[in-house]
């Protein structure tokens, strides 16, 4: 250590002058350099002369670039093909000149209390009735609602009233059942009621890789995803596979939960009629004949029907689906929410009605709400797409997971439509037959079924004028139901639905209803609806002054 | 993906050029391959130089100039459709004379100085193939190339 000092010292007094050296050196092989050029020149070299030319050029061109500001290149419009210049022409459509809604609220709420609006033209007369319908059904007088105050079974109260229950898709009758109630039970004694987390974050139970096992198993598909909520799996499955740039041909009819996640995926999207396989062909084919020659498509296309529609309860035919799909390669998901449980030897829905395997849907969504009597729904599919879920899927990912006894709930709800299967569908299947026989047709009232499904829909033939008169008649119609002991729902559709059926009344058939009950109720449909639609032939004789 | 909220990454495809860097792992990649190519086969100067400049503007055309779109299409990025766009006119968010762009010039210009100057003037078939190898690549990295295809060319 102590020798290092003087070694360094000698090292640094000696390399200044080899630096300076090294210096001069350079400079002089440099002026060297140059005055060989310079010597070259002179005697008229023409190759030098080209040579530094050349490189003078190009050294001012890097110059020139280096001083160059950067910009943003000015966008091009792409240019659009013929048929997309016709759609844009024909879609097109001139505003009004004139607002529609011109008067104020208080000149039309004086006018229609005045009568004065009959003089009106009729085109704003209808304006002002439907709008003051609607602000009138903002303020439902307490009496109007109904309230349910027991277990959905086949009798239930409301309101104070005990009730033939129509009204809940509770069709196999599980949730009054008491092995399940036990289960979940001793679930929540064990595990307390929320589970307080994602999936993803410590909101993983044994329960719900039990339920995921179970409903996988009795799906026959090779993988199941659970969601907490039933509407949230369809809203988050869809966006976790297409987005945009993406193609999904959907039917018109698809729930809202279904609207929801396509607007979502922000993937562009073609509707076809309702259950209409000619438009549905029509439309694929369009597409697959612009794709590009050397048949490079970068584009995810998706088919998504329902088994069963929600809203107007017929079925999709779901063989000549997975033919078109099979024959143009698109993916297909099947909304299975109100076939599950329902259609099918063993109750897997309507795939397995028609013969097909849950594998011949790429994607199958189920809400469990509905005949399993839990809340929560699945996605099956393959293992590769169910891994691609858990770590994309928003309705996974970012909320809590099913409270743990609803996945047992779901387990052993399974597990029994596994043993009993036979006897809980062919008992549906009769209680549905039954009860549409019973029915038969109504005069003005367009009912809309499958005969092996067990909701109904009954529409008005022709509407009363508006939606909301629609509505409002509906909903007297389903009071006047309760006053005789049956209870049924009206759903309500959101005016930004992309089709919204009329108002129509929703009627559910259980397993537990017996035949003697759902005769009863079908009967007094039928008075009920004659009595409130013509009323003039079913006067009461109370009423008669 | 639907994950967070934070500001949009650029496209996977480019994101590398932002990386510090970047530039020196260019030079020193064209520079490792001069050395190897130079000493492994044995090659006069201009031979390599010559091999450098036709090899570098052969790969960059096709890298650089003709495959569209992203290796690895990142949709939730702010521009996002990038399919009709090659790696060129993709890169600083398509905005034209910024460094990157300007650097790249830079490099083919200095690659076919270095060509020409190491070759003899007699063999005149080098100097035609450094020169259409060094014009095709200098052309389609013009700013007023963006978004052109000239004749139509792979369109």
């Amino acid at each position: 250590m102590l020798n290092m000092e003087p070694e360094v010292k000698k090292l640094t007094v000696n390399s200044t002058p080899s630096l300076r050296r090294l210096l001069y050196d350079i400079w002089t092989y440099i002026l060297l350099y140059l005055d060989a050029y310079w010597q070259q020149l002179r005697q008229g070299h023409s190759d030098l002369l080209f040579h530094l030319g050349v490189e003078s050029f190009f050294i001012i061109i890097i110059l020139y670039l280096w001083f160059q500001k950067s910009y943003e290149p000015k966008r091009r419009r792409e240019r659009l093909t013929e048929k997309e210049i016709d759609n844009l022409v024909n879609e097109w459509k001139p505003e009004p000149l004139v607002p529609k809604r011109q008067l104020s609220r208080r000149v039309r709420e004086y006018l229609f209390e005045n009568d004065t609006y009959k003089s009106l033209p009729s085109e704003i007369e209808e304006l002002l009735v439907a709008e003051h319908l609607e602000r009138e059904s903002y303020l439902p007088s307490p009496r109007e609602v109904l309230r349910l105050q027991s277990a959905p079974t086949a009798y239930c109260v409301v309101n104070g009233k005990k009730v033939i229950n129509l009204g809940t898709c509770n069709f196999l009758g599980f949730a009054e059942d008491d092995t399940i109630k036990q289960a979940c039970a001793e679930v929540l004694k064990r595990y307390g009621c929320g589970s307080c987390g994602p999936r993803g974050f410590y909101g993983n139970l044994d329960v719900h890789i039990e339920a995921e096992h179970r409903i996988a198993e009795f799906m026959k598909a090779p993988a199941a995803v659970l969601y907490s909520f039933g509407s949230a799996t369809c809203s988050s499955v869809i966006p976790a596979f297409s987005k945009r740039g993406d193609l999904i041909i959907c039917d018109e009819a698809a729930s809202y939960f279904i609207q929801t996640g396509i607007s979502l995926s922000r993937a562009s999207v073609k509707w076809f009629p309702h259950n209409d396989m000619s438009a549905l062909e029509k439309i694929l084919a369009e597409v697959v004949t612009n794709d590009p020659i050397s048949g490079k498509i970068t584009q995810r296309r998706f088919i998504i029907v329902e088994g069963i529609s929600s809203k107007f309860a017929d079925m999709t035919p779901l063989d000549k689906v997975v033919e078109l799909k099979n024959r143009y390669r698109f993916r297909l998901i099947v909304d299975e929410s109100y076939s599950l449980g329902v259609l099918g030897k063993t109750g897997r829905g309507a795939l397995e009605y028609f013969g097909l395997e849950s594998t011949d849907a790429d994607i199958v969504l189920a809400d469990l709400g509905n005949a399993i009597a839990t809340v929560g729904g699945f996605c099956c599919s393959s293992q590769e797409v169910a891994n691609h879920q858990r770590l994309s899927s928003a309705g996974y990912c970012f909320s809590a997971s099913q409270p743990p006894f609803l996945a047992k709930a779901c387990t052993v709800a399974l597990e029994k439509l596994q043993n009993e299967c036979s006897e809980r569908l062919s008992q549906l299947q009769e209680n549905i037959e039954c009860f549409q026989a019973a029915l038969g047709t109504l005069d003005g009232i367009r009912i809309s079924s499958h005969p092996k499904s067990p909701i109904v829909f009954l529409r008005l033939d022709k509407s009363l004028g508006s939606y909301t008169m629609d509505e409002q008649w509906m909903m007297k119609l389903q009071e006047a139901l309760w006053s005789e002991g049956v209870f049924v729902s009206v759903p309500q559709y959101l005016a930004n639905e992309h089709i919204r059926p009329s108002p129509g009344l929703r009627l559910c058939i259980s397993s537990n209803h017996s035949r003697k009950v759902l005769k009863t109720a079908a009967e007094k449909i039928r008075k009920t609806v004659a009595k409130l639609l013509f009323p003039s032939k079913h006067v009461s004789p109370l009423k008669i002054p | 993906m639907q994950a967070g909220h934070g500001s949009a990454p650029v496209d996977v495809g480019v994101e590398w050029l932002r990386a510090k860097g970047a530039w020196s792992f260019y030079i020193l990649l064209i520079i490792t391959v001069r050395v190897i190519i130079g000493t492994i086969l044995d090659l006069e100067p201009y031979q390599s130089w010559s091999t450098i400049n036709i090899l570098h503007a052969t790969v960059t055309f096709f890298v650089f100039h003709w495959i569209k779109g992203s290796p690895f299409p990142t949709n939730w990025t702010e521009d996002y459709n990038v399919d009709k766009y090659t790696w060129w006119e993709q890169i600083d968010r398509k905005r034209q004379n910024t460094p990157n762009r300007k650097f790249f010039t830079a490099v083919v210009i200095v690659l076919y100085l270095l060509a020409l100057d190491s070759t003899p003037k007699e063999y005149v078939a080098v100097h035609i193939a450094n020169f259409v190898a060094f014009i095709i690549v200098f052309i389609a990295k013009m700013p007023w190339m963006h978004k052109v295809r000239i004749f139509g060319i792979n369109k």
